[in-house]
């Protein structure tokens, strides 16, 4: 054996030795692990500064003890003891310990009204920035010119209308030619011999039209400007002809007289917005699988 | 052994101890909760920027035609008693019907275009009329304040009256009021003193424990319940010697007549309509009663300027010359006149089915005859309750007795001298023979839904929540409920007057037969100036109004004379014939579903519970008007001149020929300068047919020799029994014209007329 050979086997004897001992140290240290592991649930754990208990994996904050422990003092003649302090703690750690004990119960998903409530706080949650939202007086402004109609009332209209029956071919073709010469229905109907329909001689909101002309006729009426013509229109057994007389358009309040009311619907709209924005992104984020005949 | 023996027994007391601390604290509503009135639904629009539209909406110009407006002004909620019993589970009852759903309802399903909550005042407690009227409030503003809202909600309540003979019952009225202003309506509502009180607070005892048990999964509904009659009990009755306007808002009053009731509502400075229904409906009417004694001044005949013709539970309108007893003058006994041509007394019916039961035991003829002749006097000595003279007696064993066959639509056991035209024609000379009192009214119809659906006669659908039909749901309920069926006896039971007096509930009445009476309701249609409180409000007091029995029939009756017109509901003096126009138009044709108006203010969901999906949904095609019959009245000239001549009904019948466009006719009245009498003109409005729920209540399958029914098809009774059928029946729908009422001029000297 050549001394280089020896010093080679030398070499390869105290390699060996020293990963043995590594060997040995680190299975020393995974059992100790392993044992504290084991051991953990009884041996005390850390708790947050800022936290005076932690239930499971939840802090009860010194913050929620005072708001309670002042509480307790509104409600006590007498200043708080030792044993008063111990007794808000216990309450606050048995809420944790039923409301952690609920969610795995399952009550947030199954029970209804508790369903409502984390809606509720989590349609609060996504609107609170917008709540806090001063407009200007020029936003209130702009938002108040860009929508006219929405603080304006459905139009109103004043009509005369002649019905003739659907069967009678010829009646009806004569009053639409008499309409279509440029007469007045009135005059057509004067002309031809037809009686004005009961419909009242005064502006009508839509609803009112409905009851005396009848869904389609009513629709057909709103379509129409002054002096305009709409017909034959089919209602049921009977044909309509309508002219509308007088169409009112309800001028919008002056913005001063609806201030109040512009700014709690621009609120509204910003408060809706936030909430459509945090519901996008939550669904976006959300694992979210479909049946093939689920409603899409 | 014996620690074991005391601990069986120490088992056996804690289970007695349970059980009995759960019946007494089931029994006394401990574990029920008091009802809210409910949130109406939010507008999609903004309360406060329908405020501003509102105020924007140009109004009508003076002088311009009325419009003519739809609504029910009569509906209740599960605050009366006996809307809750009927919405419990036990009753197929689909749970409470808040204050909230009869704003919903109405604006979402029936679309009208006004309505009024009148709950019964005899189970109001100060928290339930206050959490009435914030209901009503918040209704109102969520179809707005300004000056043509969509849906405009009154404020009212029912004095439920009830008396146990025909001298002490006045019958029921709704009070509605004006505004929703606090101090401009009643500090609470003012209830009837006696039957009404005694049944629906009082007495009432509650759902048996022994019912929640059986039915545990359902069994809070019952607590409820309980709570409900407890909490109304609590509350201490109003110091009757003190004037209304000075007693605590926080007791319950009464009154015990019509005047009572005026009285009391003068003292808090008001003036709402009082509005007389129902008055023909003899479920609870004791047979007898007339409207005579109603005209005596201290009632004020006059303060009731409205009527209902019609409502879910039927028609009060037409007057019969039969009698249901012979009563004596008093009132106190009765005996019971023999059938006529139409019409077959129930207390003569007891007799037949005790007779037809005695034979059938093989006793002699002249034994059972006896027997029949015993049964008719003890019925008719019974009041409401003849049908308790003959035990084990069904329902169908009564067949048409002591209903108007020959009627439209009429209520259980109509009673024509509470009917409207009766009403019409008599006169009291006691007080001012050269100004006779009499009663004005002008016609409107309502539904009287007790499930907060108001406006019901829409559609022919869901008997069971559309109309007041309702029962047990299966024949053990019917039992623990109705008791045990009795024997047939082949004897009749007499319970003497003195002992019927002790006894209050539904008990009295034949709940069962009436139950296949309900329909759906009528509308109240007012001619109003505008799309007001104010317009709508003003009609009503004008009587510019009509009836309908559930479709939206337009309808205009007019006295014309030059270009004059008098509308329906005016008062004429003249010597002129009178000429008269009238006209009217179909209903418009429903199509399934709800419009998409419905749809856009409330969620699919909500419009399924509401009103099983089925709302008010107008295709273009109107219901043909077939003709109208005219009805004309020559009120009494002289003390006990009789009624039967001076009702001509009808009058006229004046055929159309309707092509879907409506119908209108003249007329006039040569005999009117003949007589020189009072006289008083309405129209009817009669549809081409159409489907009504009971709308033929009973169908004869056998008659007698002499043309009397004998055998009836089974009921639409309202408990099990009739499954899900709906029991339409096609009859003529229509509307009734408020009169016109003309007064001949008299002489300046000399006779009165």
């Amino acid at each position: 054996m050549s001394s280089e050979a020896i010093r080679q086997d030398v070499t390869d004897a105290g390699g060996t030795r020293w990963r043995t001992r590594l060997m040995l140290a680190g299975a020393t240290i995974g059992l100790l692990a392993a044992l504290a592991v084991a051991l953990g649930a009884g041996l005390p754990r850390g708790v947050p500064r800022d936290a005076v208990a932690v239930v499971g994996e939840t802090p009860i904050s010194r913050e929620d003890l005072a708001r309670a422990l002042s509480a307790m003092e509104a409600d006590k003649r007498n200043p708080l003891t030792d044993a008063d302090r111990a007794l808000a703690l216990r309450r606050l750690i048995e809420e944790e310990a039923l409301v952690q004990r609920g969610i795995d119960l399952g009550v947030a998903a199954e029970d209804p009204s508790v369903r409502k409530a984390i809606v509720q706080a989590m349609v609060q949650f996504a609107t609170a920035q917008a709540l806090n939202e001063k407009p200007s007086e020029a936003d209130l402004r702009a938002f108040y010119a860009e929508r006219p109609s929405l603080f304006a009332s459905a139009p109103q209209m004043r009509v005369v209308a002649v019905a003739a029956p659907a069967a009678d071919a010829q009646r009806v073709a004569r009053l639409r030619d008499a309409v279509a010469s440029g007469q007045s229905l009135q005059q057509a109907a004067q002309a031809l011999g037809e009686e004005i329909a009961p419909v009242p001689d005064r502006r009508l909101s839509p609803a009112d039209l409905r009851t005396y002309l009848g869904p389609t006729p009513a629709e057909a009426a709103f379509r129409l400007a002054p002096g305009q013509i709409a017909g034959p229109i089919e209602a049921g057994s009977a044909v309509v002809f309508v002219q509308a007389i007088e169409r009112i358009e309800s001028a919008p309040p002056p913005f001063e007289s609806v201030r109040a009311v512009v700014e709690a619907e621009w609120r509204r709209r910003r408060e809706d917005g936030a909430l459509d924005r945090y519901l996008d992104t939550l669904r976006r984020n959300a694992d979210v699988r479909y049946a093939p005949d689920a409603p899409r | 052994m014996r620690r074991i023996l005391i601990g069986i027994v120490l088992v056996v007391l804690a289970v007695v101890a349970a059980g009995g601390v759960f019946y007494v604290g089931a029994g006394r509503g401990f574990f029920g909760h008091e009802l809210a009135a409910g949130t109406p639904n939010a507008s999609p629009v903004p309360a406060d920027v329908l405020a501003a539209r509102l105020a924007g909406a140009p109004p009508a110009a003076e002088g311009e035609d009325d419009l003519i407006l739809f609504g029910d002004l009569h509906v209740h909620t599960t605050y009366s008693t006996d809307a809750f019993l009927w919405s419990l589970p036990m009753n197929g009852g689909k749970g409470a019907h808040p204050v909230a759903d009869a704003c919903d309802f109405a604006r979402f399903c029936s679309g009208l275009d006004f309505w009024s909550i009148t709950d019964h005042a005899e189970a109001s407690t100060p928290l339930r009329w206050t959490r009435t009227k914030e209901a009503v409030r918040q209704c109102q503003a969520t179809a707005g304040q300004g000056q043509t809202p969509d849906l405009i909600t009154f404020l009212g309540f029912e004095w439920t009256q009830v008396g146990r003979t025909p001298q002490e019952h006045f019958g029921h009225k709704n009070v509605i009021f004006e505004t929703l202003n606090e101090d401009e309506v009643a500090a609470r509502p003012i209830a009837a003193a006696g039957v009404p009180t005694d049944t629906l607070r009082r007495q009432a005892t509650g759902i048996n424990p022994v019912v929640a048990l059986r039915d545990w999964p359902n069994r809070q509904p019952y607590f409820d319940f309980n709570r409900f009659i407890r909490n109304a009990q609590k509350v201490p009755d109003c110091d009757a010697t003190k004037p209304s306007n000075e007693l605590p808002k926080d007791c319950f009053e009464q009154a015990a007549t019509p005047g009572d009731l005026v009285r009391k509502l003068d003292e808090q400075k008001l003036k709402p309509l009082v509005i007389p229904h129902g008055s023909s409906w003899g479920f609870y009417t004791p047979p007898g009663t007339s409207w005579d004694k109603a005209l005596a001044p201290e009632d004020h005949p006059e303060r009731f300027r409205l009527i209902e013709v019609f409502s879910g539970h039927g028609n009060s309108e037409e007057f019969r010359p039969w009698q249901d007893i012979v009563a004596s003058p008093d009132g106190r006994t009765g005996f019971c006149p023999e059938p006529t041509k139409n019409y077959v007394p129930s207390c003569w019916r007891a007799g037949q089915i005790i007779e037809q039961r005695c034979l059938k035991e093989g006793a002699s003829a002249q034994e059972c005859a006896n027997r029949a002749i015993e049964a008719r006097s003890n019925a008719a000595n019974m009041g409401i309750a003849y049908h308790l003279s003959v035990p084990g007696a069904e329902a169908e064993d009564w067949v048409d007795s002591g209903q108007c066959t020959d009627c439209f639509v009429p209520p259980f056991m109509h009673r024509p001298r509470t009917s409207v035209q009766y009403g019409l024609a008599i006169r009291r000379f006691d007080e001012n023979p050269n100004n006779p009192a009499r009663f004005t009214w002008g016609f409107i119809g309502s539904s009287d839904n007790h499930r907060a659906r108001p406006g019901t006669g829409y559609k022919p659908v869901d008997r069971r929540v559309n109309t007041e039909s309702s029962g047990p749901v299966d024949q053990a309920t019917r039992e623990l409920m109705l008791g045990k069926a009795k024997e047939k006896v082949t004897r009749s039971v007499l319970i003497p007057q003195d002992q019927l007096m002790r006894m209050a509930g539904f008990q009295m009445t034949e709940l069962e037969r009436q139950s296949a009476f309900f329909t759906t309701g009528g509308l109240a249609a007012v001619h109003a100036k505008a799309r007001s409180r104010e317009a709508i409000w003003d009609a009503l007091n004008q009587r510019h109004t009509y009836a309908t029995s559930g479709p939206r029939i337009l309808l205009w009756f007019d006295r014309v004379d030059g270009k004059a017109r008098d509308p329906m509901g005016a008062e004429v003096t003249t010597d002129k014939v009178p000429t008269f126009e009238a006209r009217a138009l179909g209903a418009f044709k429903q199509k399934p579903g709800c419009p998409d108006f419905a749809s856009a203010g409330v969620d699919a969901d909500r419009l399924k519970t509401l009103c099983s999906g089925e709302c008010y949904n107008p295709t273009d095609q109107r219901m043909k008007i077939t003709r109208f019959e005219v009805v004309r009245i020559r009120p009494q000239a002289q003390r006990g001149e009789a009624v039967e001549a001076l009702i001509e009904d009808p009058f006229l019948v004046l055929p159309c020929k309707d092509e879907g466009m409506g119908c209108s006719v003249k007329f006039s009245d040569p005999d009117y300068g003949k007589t020189k009498r009072d006289t008083i003109y309405y129209v009817r409005a009669i549809q081409e047919p159409d489907g009504l729920i009971n709308g033929k209540p009973i169908e004869c399958l056998e008659r007698d020799k002499d043309g009397r029914c004998q055998k009836i098809k089974p009921l639409c009774v309202g408990d099990w029994r009739s499954g899900n059928d709906d029991c339409v029946a096609q009859v003529e729908q229509r509307a009734w014209s408020s009169p016109i009422y003309f007064s001949y001029p008299k002489p300046l000297f000399g006779r009165v007329q």
